[in-house]
């Protein structure tokens, strides 16, 4: 008999009661997050969820999950609830009634839309939905039309659920039986079980694809993953039409947690990494450039396939950095000498390597990228320094590496903080841009005076209406731009559509091209005007381009089209959060008066066109192509 | 681990899965007084049991876990068993 229990021990219990005591929810939830990885079951779920008590449940709209289903799902809702308040994004979870979906999600006054939630999961079973294909009994003929006839009904309920609600939709593809009815004939035929199941599951792909703002949960993945053994419990299924494992309930979450975290802004922007026995194997300073390896051979394999890992992500626009204790000499020799490393130096846009502590190269490595701390991930594989950056920093997301290097890769790959639903040509290009980026700060430097380095910037600012091919990246600026956001409203692809379709509102989107670099979209504006009043509902900037009076030109552009549409006043509000200080002082730095406060903190602006104009400033070049269809 | 350490432990786990302070529940408290333990938190207690002491229920074992003392004598014999 062991005594390994995996509920939370009493050490985590005493230091949860004491920080809850204190409200000190920021470290409440870094040591949630790390006894959530330690072991994610429903008794850790059922204690997390028991101590958290923040302030901001109460009051704050919560993302709401919605789940249809065909069979009990009832115990994956304390599980789904508690692994998004270890991320830091506390979430409620309804259920539609038992097995029913299709009646809810074809009556458009059902509480799935009603209750407008963020995200909508619909799950449902191959041997509900399409026995005959689960079992394999009929001839050819039967299955066949079973399988058109369910690859028809899903095409019928994902484009309802689209047409009734603008949430994000995650959708189980079906699962294919263990073992098919013709056994080993099957995998040859073209009309066999496994050939008619992934016939609908072709199928509800593209309806997926086709509703936009939608993902699939692979099951044959995430059941190769652990084995069917694993993730059936057929007694479970008898009982209580629970067919899942506890095992298997906990990657389902896992794996909607990766759908649900990106769709609520919930992901990092850069992840800070260890180096020894992290990016390779061995101690550089110990075992020499000679002794450490991140190669296909049996000791740097793990390490090889970390860093294929961090690759992949920073081809899709996460940023890579270095926080190690070393001599810098060393680390420099090390990549130089290695060129087998999947990773260059170069790949690394900020780089500590000293012997300061973690958390201050983390902050350093922050406010070089102009990234909240909140936005960083830290991997490292030593506990210690994992502890010290949670105690320290306990905004800072930090990865528990399982102790066998082997595991490191997909640890990182399965982190929801690092999935991203759209790849934007900006993300592709985001790690060279901030290399061009640290050139520009070091011009900065030079400058004798910041007009000398706005000048030698040689700014070009384009507005343009939004239009389909920019409405992904407007869409993702507008979520997870945190620090010049005026309003900080977030919105949909359809939100956006939709406004730019009505002739009374605007959204528009900043180009900037600098002497270094082609920056891309950078900006979002959102505007309507009614009577003779232009209002601001919402302007946003990318942090990259802060500080480079960027803004000023977009207003000058927004006065001119108020100008033309007619307009004499400009109005706005402020909003403060926790985040949006680089925005606080937008509206008195450009001569709006204040006409309202607000009891919560925003205030209300108005700016009088027939008394004042805002004028482009003369280091930039403005291009305002907002006319030509009004 | 011994039974009063399984004891002291469910009705910890008790406690966290139904929100319900620790000091409201007793050894004869079970889903017939106390009014959050409801079935489906039947069912999911179930869950958090066999996850926190690494045990498998029967079927039929499920209708006998009445109280919080029926529940760790039977925890308690599993994991004597295994």
């Amino acid at each position: 008999m062991s005594d390994t229990s995996h509920a939370p021990p009493a050490s985590v219990r005493l230091e949860a009661e004491s920080l809850a005591r204190q409200g000190d929810w920021v470290s409440m939830r870094s040591l949630l997050d790390q006894t959530w990885a330690r072991n994610p079951g429903p008794a850790t779920a059922a204690f997390i969820n028991s101590v958290w008590k923040a302030p901001t449940e109460a009051t704050a709209v919560l993302p709401l999950i919605h789940i249809l289903r065909s069979f009990t799902l009832e115990p994956a809702r304390p599980l789904l609830r508690a692994a998004g308040i270890a991320l830091g994004l506390p979430i409620d979870v309804r259920l539609g009634e038992f097995n029913a979906y299709a009646q809810e999600l074809l009556d458009p006054a059902s509480v799935a839309y009603t209750s407008r939630p963020t995200v909508i999961v619909l799950a449902v079973q191959t041997r509900d939905v399409a026995p005959q294909l689960w079992v394999g009994t009929g001839s050819p003929d039967a299955l066949a039309t079973q399988a058109r006839e369910t690859a028809a009904a899903f095409a019928q309920w994902i484009g309802t659920l689209r047409r009734c609600s603008t949430a994000h939709l995650i959708i189980h593809l079906l699962e294919q039986p263990a073992h098919a009815r013709n056994g080993v004939r099957d995998a040859m035929d073209s009309a066999g079980q496994r050939a008619c199941i992934d016939l609908v599951n072709d199928h509800i792909r593209e309806a997926a694809r086709a509703a936009g703002a939608a993902t699939v949960v692979d099951l044959g993945s995430l059941i190769a993953k652990i084995g069917r053994d694993r993730w059936h419990d057929e007694r479970r299924w008898t009982t209580t039409r629970l067919p899942l494992t506890t095992t298997a309930l906990q990657e389902l979450v896992a794996e909607w947690m990766r759908s649900i975290s990106p769709v609520c802004g919930r992901t990092i922007k850069a992840i800070v990494t260890d180096l020894d026995n992290t990016l390779w194997d061995g101690i550089v300073g110990e075992d020499g450039v000679e002794g450490i390896a991140a190669d296909d051979s049996s000791k740097g394999f793990a390490h090889h396939d970390y860093q294929q890992a961090l690759r992949a992500l920073m081809d899709q626009g996460f940023l890579l950095a270095i926080a190690s204790k070393n001599n810098p000499a060393d680390v420099e020799e090390a990549f130089a000498r290695h060129v087998e490393f999947p990773l260059r130096l170069d790949d690394f846009v900020a780089r500590k390597v000293g012997w300061h502590d973690k958390a201050q190269s983390v902050r350093e490595i922050a406010r070089e990228l102009n990234v909240g701390v909140d936005a960083i991930l830290f991997v490292d594989d030593n506990p210690i320094e994992r502890q010290a950056m949670r105690s320290a920093l306990p905004e800072v997301s930090v990865l528990e590496l399982p102790a066998n290097p082997m595991q490191y890769a997909s640890v990182l790959r399965e982190s929801p903080l690092v999935q991203r639903l759209h790849v934007t040509g900006e993300d592709r290009r985001r790690s060279a841009l901030y290399r061009q980026r640290s050139l520009a700060a070091a011009a900065a430097e030079q400058a004798h005076s910041k007009e000398d380095f706005l000048t030698s910037l040689d700014q070009a600012v384009s507005l343009d209406r939004v239009h389909e091919a920019t409405l992904v990246r407007a869409t993702q600026l507008t979520n997870k731009t945190n620090q010049f956001n005026l309003t900080t409203i977030r919105y949909s692809e359809d939100d956006l559509r939709r406004r730019a379709s009505d002739p009374r509102s605007l959204v528009l989107t900043a180009s900037v091209v600098d002497r270094f670099a082609d920056n891309g979209i950078v900006a979002v504006a959102v505007l309507h005007h009614s009577g003779n009043v232009l209002t601001i509902e919402s302007l946003l900037m990318s942090c990259r381009v802060i500080a480079r009076s960027v803004e000023t030109g977009i207003l000058a552009g927004l006065v001119q089209y108020g100008r033309d549409v007619k307009c004499t006043h400009v109005a706005g509000f402020f909003r403060p959060t926790a985040k949006n200080e680089p925005a606080a002082s937008f509206f008195t730095e450009h001569g709006f008066v204040c006409s309202r406060r607000d009891p919560d903190g925003a205030s209300h602006w108005v700016f009088d066109m027939e008394q004042g104009d805002v004028s482009c400033p003369p280091w930039l070049r403005l291009h305002s192509n907002l006319h030509n269809s009004t | 681990m011994n039974m009063s350490d399984v004891r002291t432990q469910v009705r910890q786990l008790v406690a966290d899965l139904l929100q319900v302070p620790l000091d409201s529940l007793s050894e004869a408290s079970g889903p017939d007084t106390v009014a959050a333990w409801d079935s489906l938190q039947h069912l999911n207690l179930v869950l958090v049991l066999e996850d926190a002491f690494s045990i498998q229920f029967e079927p039929d074992e499920i209708g006998e876990l009445t109280s919080i003392a029926a529940i760790s004598a039977l925890v308690a014999e599993r994991r004597s068993s295994t």
